[in-house]
């Protein structure tokens, strides 16, 4: 088959600039571990309790150690539980220190939902039997909202949450 | 149609597509553009 | 290449499919609009209509009826012209057409009743009345009839034209149809074995990561079912249109074939933010999406040589004189090639959402949104509008007057404004964190829910040009087929050069390239398969309320 070599010129560019892609996206991957969230452990969805993350007065924001933070989210149709204040009302809003490395577990009571701390690269599915884990280093200061960016039901975008890196 | 056949209709190893290679390279131009924007945002948040 | 006349019966069945396209084009761009205005958060839609009962007609109208009754008539046609339809082939063809409507009417009046809010990409387990999945089944088998009927035209032709190669449209026609096929035996499995019984309560629980991933294994060659069709156009009719000759027909071939082969084991590029895949499959996945960005690039480049060889045979020898000499006031054309354009800035958009990790940073934003409407509601629709400027009048023995053409050139201009401000402001929307499918919200309120806002506001804009659009394309389209004076249309196809390469026997070796083909699919998909079934955590009971059926 018969190729112009202007055709040839293009197609080895354009091939070197995929693969180009592939090397920077591969490394990055692979050799620094960024892959997008892939967590593999599964849950009981209509008994997420009985994972230790997920109990009542585990959720929301735990400091692990010195600027190292866990929260654990459980979503369910329109509402993420982020836990409970001292007051005893609900967590709207996480805070942490910028610069500090965050660790977001979630999962699902009911059916698929998303979850996006916008404007940062926190960003995943929310699967019921599943656990969605995603660890990030919050490098900006600001106000971040969390949407639900899988439609979840006729509430899908009340479903929202607040990240505030201070 | 034209069929000014005589000097033209070349075999096409020959043909003239300057402007063609021309033209994809710009495209090839963009999708780079575009790649690195994007990667340098992820990499920027 | 020779050339079959339809007959009176023949142009029946392909217009009854063109019929079916325009008026859901119709519908489904007032659910288009009705959304760009509540998003706006101007506008609040009557009688307690819930937003997502618009989206999803919306969704199934334009993603999936309007696509598939068009492919599948325009499909049609093609092998109509090329290798002909015996009566018995014709009788078929309406069977599929009416399977296809049963099924459509069905899913329709589910999801208009509100019995079926679930998207069109109805995920588990969110649970729509068992009639909505009945009626998508009947979308597909019909599909599936057209398929085997267009297999058995080429079949036949081949039979009676002895080492002969297959004629251009006809083989493309047949990829197409192959890879459909192949793809929707996943939705199909889906919908059937996992999700009926289970939303008719014969199963009580359903594994759905399983239905993700087979609905993706659909999902991903679905967009290239949407995108062949224009590839034939651009490949086998542009030419004539302007003038000129086929620029290479094994390249077309080849670039078909490698459609074929990478379509369809790419799948998990939608699911890249999920949970239970492993990381290593879907890198795999995403360097086999990297390999169909080949055959584009090759499109890409017989597009620019069929256009400079053209203007270079005609005289216009200068760098880019072939360039402004192109036919730009016949629509036939223009709206074909803004929808070349528009690929560009979509098809890189595509580029960086298959980039693994980068996806994070687009997953589930308007700015999917955004890329879709550059690459199926505009590359694909205008290439659409641009075959039905030639198609319908010459279904309907009628002539594309220079009236209607400035009306169609109008109508490509409109499109090309709309979708500039609608799909911009979506892209740059996402990017900020703007989530896709979520009816107007305020949220937490905060400077970044008002600068999302101030975006929806201009996709309203856009959104309100493109329904002028569509408003003009459907007068268009009712001219042609019912009040344009009547006369000839050309159906044009093109030519090889006298002197052209002989195509290698090899490019139809269909066996070869069906067994690569799920080869392909074994090697990307059996693995992770496994674990996804192995691992699978307890099943989901299915959800009514959410969705607001109680
Ligand atoms: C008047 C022209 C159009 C307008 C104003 C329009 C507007 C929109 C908007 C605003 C959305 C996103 C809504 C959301 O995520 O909440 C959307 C989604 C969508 N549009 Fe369009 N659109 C138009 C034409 C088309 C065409 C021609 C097609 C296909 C051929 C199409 C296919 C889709 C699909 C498949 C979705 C996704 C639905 C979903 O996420 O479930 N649209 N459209
Ligand atoms: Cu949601
Ligand atoms: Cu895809």
């Amino acid at each position: 088959m018969h190729l112009h070599k202007y055709e040839k010129v293009w197609i080895v560019f354009g091939l070197a600039s995929l693969v180009l892609f592939l090397l920077i996206i591969g490394f990055a991957a692979f050799w620094k571990g960024t892959h997008p969230q892939s967590h593999i452990e599964t849950i009981d969805p209509q008994n997420v309790e009985a994972h230790e993350s997920f109990q009542p007065d585990h959720l929301g924001l735990t400091e692990v150690a010195d600027g190292k933070y866990v929260v654990n989210i459980v979503a369910s149709a329109f509402h993420y539980d982020l836990g409970k204040e001292e007051d005893g009302t609900a967590t709207k809003t996480i805070r942490v220190p910028k610069g500090s490395t965050v660790l977001f577990q979630v999962t699902s009571k009911d059916v698929v939902h998303g979850f996006q701390v916008a404007g940062t690269n926190v960003n995943m599915m929310v699967e019921p039997g599943h656990i969605s884990r995603f660890e990030s280093v919050m490098k900006n200061n600001g106000e971040f909202t969390v949407v639900c960016n899988e439609y979840c039901g006729i509430g899908h975008h009340l479903m929202f949450g607040t990240v505030e890196v201070y | 149609m034209s069929k000014k056949i005589s000097s033209t209709n070349q075999p096409k190893e020959e043909a003239n597509l300057k402007g063609t290679l021309i033209m994809v390279m710009i495209i090839g131009i963009i999708i780079l553009v575009m790649w690195f924007g994007a990667y340098g945002l992820f990499l920027s948040r | 290449m020779e050339l079959f006349n339809f007959s009176k019966k023949e142009s029946r069945l392909y217009m009854a499919f063109m019929h079916v396209t325009f008026i859901s084009l119709l519908i489904g761009g007032l659910m288009g609009l009705l959304q760009t205005l509540v998003r706006s958060g101007k506008y609040t839609l009557p009688f307690n209509i819930d937003y997502y009962t618009i989206l999803t007609t919306h969704g199934v109208i334009l993603g999936l009826v309007l696509t598939t009754f068009f492919i599948v008539g325009f499909q049609f046609s093609l092998m109509g012209k090329t290798v002909g339809i015996s009566d018995q082939q014709l009788l078929w063809g309406w069977i599929s057409f009416w399977v296809m409507l049963v099924g459509t009417v069905l899913a329709a009046w589910m999801i208009l009743t509100g019995e079926a809010s679930v998207l069109y990409t109805f995920y588990t387990p969110l649970r729509a009345h068992p009639i909505f999945y009945i009626g998508l089944t009947f979308v597909i088998v019909g599909s599936w009839i057209a398929a085997f009927t267009n297999f058995r035209q080429l079949y036949v032709w081949k039979k009676a034209h002895k080492g002969e190669k297959s004629p251009l449209p006809a083989f493309m026609v047949v990829i197409n149809m192959i890879m459909w096929f192949v793809a929707t035996l996943g939705v199909a499995y889906s919908v059937i074995v996992l999700i009926l019984p289970w939303s008719l309560g014969y199963v009580a629980t359903v594994n759905v990561l399983l239905t993700r991933t087979l609905f993706w294994y659909f999902g991903h060659p679905l967009v290239y079912f949407w995108l062949l069709p224009a590839y034939m156009a651009w490949y086998a009719i542009i030419p004539k249109i302007i003038g000129g000759k086929l620029f290479s027909d094994p390249l077309a071939r080849l670039a078909f074939i490698l459609l074929l082969m990478f379509s369809i084991p790419v799948g998990f590029h939608h699911q890249l933010t999920e949970p239970g895949i492993d990381p290593t499959w879907k890198f795999i996945q995403v360097v086999l999406t990297f390999m169909v960005v080949i055959p584009s690039l090759m499109t890409a480049f017989s597009l620019f040589a069929t256009f400079e060889i053209t203007g270079r045979r005609k005289g216009y020898t200068s760098l880019f004189g072939w360039f402004k000499k192109l036919p730009w006031k016949d629509v036939r054309f223009l709206a074909p090639f803004v929808g070349m354009v528009a690929f560009i800035p979509g098809g890189a958009g595509g580029i960086i959402n298959a980039s693994h990790q980068v996806n994070s940073l687009v997953h589930n934003t308007i700015w999917i949104t955004g890329h879709f409407h550059l690459t199926v509601a505009t590359t694909v629709i205008l290439t659409f509008f641009g075959i039905a400027y030639w198609l319908i009048p010459h279904l309907t023995g009628r002539r594309l007057t220079p009236t209607l053409n400035k009306l169609g050139i109008i109508q490509t201009f409109i499109w090309a404004i709309g979708m500039t401000i609608m799909s911009t402001s979506m892209h740059i929307q996402g990017l900020i964190g703007g989530p896709r499918r979520s009816s107007f919200s305020e949220y937490a309120g905060g400077d970044q829910v008002s600068t999302w806002i101030s975006y929806q506001i201009w996709q309203a804009v856009g959104g309100t040009i493109l329904f002028v659009g569509i408003l003009l394309m459907f007068y268009i389209f009712i001219q042609l087929a019912f009040f344009a004076p009547r006369g000839y249309e050309e159906y044009p196809i093109a030519e090889e050069e006298v002197d052209a390469e002989k195509s290698p026997k090899i490019l139809e070796n269909w066996y070869l390239w069906v067994g690569i083909t799920i080869a392909l699919i074994l090697f990307a998909y059996t693995i992770p398969m496994i674990d996804i079934i192995k691992h699978s955590p307890p099943g989901s009971i299915p959800f009514d309320w959410p969705i607001g059926r109680s």
